[in-house]
């Protein structure tokens, strides 16, 4: 079990002792470690705005990005900003995104699980 | 301070109006700059001052935690016998030692030559356990449990043991340390004066006070270094973490993965990773000055061997040194990243640590002095927070018993209700916050002595065996380590799931995957497991909907290319998914 495992914890008040423990554990995450890829977007009017993140916190920028329609045409294409952000025009169709970090660190989020602003 | 507080000088025998026009000026002289920052230090010395107690005496006693523990445990202690071992095959010799069991962290320990080396791992119950190894002999010296005085003493030093608010509350000290230095100094006039100047003897409240004022002359450099490295970490937590305070320190460079062209290389069959000897022996031979402080072998095989240590740079936090990735399958540097190249921010960052707890010197009898010079200071300093309060408390007491001295009984009832109530007594408001937050530490403490001897394997829902291909595969979500009694899956939080699955099958699966739902593409198959053998993990984050009959998707690509599936119900339904809290 890596440090991270620890610290990834979402912090609430309905698990005190579980925010003890991620605090205990802060000084042995100064150690880097391996880390989960998340991923959360949101549609704000028009486009669909993206951010990416390792569960250590770090950042996800210039990262490759393909939005992917339901029968499997390529919608919109590009990498990550230096913000780990990425954002698209809505398409008309049903889609999925993927975020590649590399091997094993692919991503996916289906248009189901964008959140509506 | 204390002069400020002292009898007027007597009055002449000038008339009442000369009198009455000489003391009008001292009201008012009350509340000069001299007065407001001897307030704001009797301030930050009083109300918080049992806490303040805590984090400093706690502070004083971690700078040398690593030393009491060698004290307390045989084996850490070994005795310096001609070479060290290369440090990778110190790994080697121990992970030998614990077949069953992935070590991590691997720390040399080379700046400490009567100190053995040591790297963690997961014991049969999931929790943390450190194997210690004699790096002179390469015998293993036995292992050690996660939380040991030193540590104890450590954490709590840092967090109080206090959630979520803990590791802010102490970085707040170290502001309020700050501000305590420089209205003391303040309210001290012509401090310049008085660094020899005996404390004066007779009266017990003045010979503290001045002892106090003189201690704390001293310790200035001390209290400077203390309040500025506190207070940039109360920046960064909570301001820059939980608040989106700018942060002025430049990313530090990411821990890179391999590529896909680095892994394609390696053909169909399942390659076999250099050992930690090769691997220290390629960074030693790409780099003769850089010292090997820590090795982690990968945690899943798309990570690079990680080999930390230095060039000989200082004022470097523990775990934080300059880092070689290396291709564990063919050696090749995948990535460096070097300390002497940060930006100056960022090393000013990484000095907060060194200088804060006094490691600076790095090793050898400089750094146990260097340690000695700042336990004794940290011990003053404590001494400090001690006497203020002291002093406060004789200055009120005496001021009560001259009030109780005139109408005793129905004063001694007011004292006491003065005493209890929420904003009364020297400390006001301040001693319910100081009681609840003491109660708060004992709690904290209690919960983490009981950490070490608690695992996860078996615990929350538990998702049966299943064949998965050729091999069977088990697992267990579970909210966390002393969290066993809540439900690990609610929708939105992140959750932790603990994989069992055999030695032979992890030799052949290239990657394991686990999501919510099939996966639509192989390309894209979920949350990677990872970790040293014996504790194969994901953290997992769960959507924000979960559908009935929801199933967790495992899925095994091998090196040869095939891939297997297995699923089980996200939910207990007592077939598949069982509730085993």
């Amino acid at each position: 079990m890596s440090a991270s495992r620890l610290m990834s914890f979402r912090l609430s008040s309905s698990s005190p002792s579980l925010l003890v423990l991620a605090s205990v554990f802060i000084l042995s995450s100064q150690l880097s470690h391996a880390h989960s890829i998340n991923l959360d977007c949101s549609q704000v009017q028009q486009e669909v705005q993206c951010k990416g993140g390792f569960s250590d916190g770090s950042g996800t920028s210039n990262l490759p990005y393909v939005v992917i329609s339901y029968n499997d045409d390529v919608l919109a294409q590009g990498h990550s900003s230096e913000q780990s952000t990425f954002t698209f025009p809505l398409p008309e169709q049903d889609y999925y995104i993927l975020l590649d970090a590399g091997p094993g660190h692919v991503v996916e989020l289906d248009m189901q699980d964008v959140a509506k602003n | 301070m204390d002069e400020l507080t002292q009898a007027p000088p007597a009055a002449t025998a000038d008339s009442a109006g000369r009198q009455r026009a000489t003391r009008r000026p001292k009201v008012k002289r009350k509340w000069n700059r001299q007065y407001l920052a001897y307030l704001i230090h009797s301030f930050v010395g009083l109300k918080l001052t049992l806490l303040m107690t805590i984090v400093l005496a706690s502070g004083t006693l971690a700078v040398l935690s690593q030393e009491i523990d060698w004290l307390l445990m045989p084996e850490m202690r070994v005795s310096p016998t001609g070479e060290r071992i290369n440090s990778g095959e110190l790994l080697d010799t121990l992970q030998a030692a614990y077949p069953e069991q992935g070590l991590s962290f691997f720390q040399t320990n080379e700046n400490h030559p009567h100190t053995a080396a040591f790297a963690r791992y997961n014991d049969e119950n999931g929790g943390f356990r450190y194997a210690w190894i004699d790096p002179y002999s390469g015998e293993v010296t036995g292992d050690t449990p996660l939380l040991t005085v030193g540590r104890f003493l450590s954490f709590l030093h840092a967090t109080l043991f206090l959630p979520v608010i803990g590791r802010s509350l102490v970085n707040a000290f170290g502001l309020l340390t700050l501000i305590s230095l420089v209205a003391g100094l303040l309210a001290y006039p012509k401090f310049w004066r008085f660094f020899f100047k005996k404390p004066r003897t007779g009266n017990t409240r003045v010979f503290i006070a001045d002892l106090h004022k003189l201690v704390g002359l001293w310790s200035i450099w001390f209290l400077l270094i203390i309040g500025i490295s506190g207070s940039w970490w109360f920046y960064k937590n909570p301001f820059v973490r939980f608040m989106d305070a700018p942060n002025p320190v430049e990313p530090y460079p990411s821990k890179p993965l391999l590529s896909y062209e680095q892994l394609e290389k390696l053909g169909t069959k399942t390659p076999t990773p250099l050992t930690g000897a090769q691997i220290s022996q390629i960074v030693q031979d790409k780099y003769p000055d850089f010292q090997i402080d820590m090795l982690n072998a990968p945690e899943h095989n798309a990570d690079p061997y990680q080999v930390s240590g230095s060039f000989g740079e200082w004022l470097v936090r523990t775990g934080g040194g300059s880092t070689v990735y290396v291709n564990p399958y063919d050696g090749d540097i995948v990535k460096t990243i070097d300390v002497r190249e940060y930006t100056a921010l960022q090393r000013f960052d990484h000095a907060m640590g060194p200088l804060h707890y006094g490691y600076w010197a790095k090793s050898g009898t400089a750094d146990l002095v260097v340690k000695l010079v700042w336990f004794s200071f940290g011990a003053l300093m404590t001494g400090l927070a001690v006497t203020g309060l002291i002093i406060n408390l004789k200055r009120t007491r005496r001021g009560a018993r001259i009030v109780m001295s005139r109408t005793p009984a129905l004063k001694a009832l007011k004292k006491s209700w003065h005493l209890a109530k929420p904003w009364g007594g020297p400390m006001g408001v301040f001693k319910y916050i100081n009681i609840l937050m003491l109660v708060g530490i004992g709690v904290g403490c209690s919960i983490a002595i009981t950490l070490g001897s608690q695992g996860v394997k078996d615990t929350g829902f538990s998702y049966s065996e299943k064949a998965l291909g050729p091999w069977k595969v088990s697992m267990n979500a579970y909210a966390g380590l002393l969290e066993k009694d809540l439900k690990p899956i609610r929708p939105g939080i992140s959750t932790n799931l603990a994989v069992n699955i055999g030695k032979q099958a992890l030799h052949e699966i290239k990657f394991l995957h686990v999501r919510v739902g099939k996966p639509r593409t192989i390309r894209a198959p979920g949350t990677l497991i990872h970790g040293p053998l014996g504790s194969k993990h994901a953290h997992f984050e769960l959507p924000k909907k979960i559908h009935d009959g929801a199933r967790f998707w495992m899925t095994a690509q091998t090196w040869s290319g095939e891939v297997y599936q297995t699923s089980w119900p996200i939910m207990p339904d007592n077939k598949e998914t069982f509730d085993v809290r």
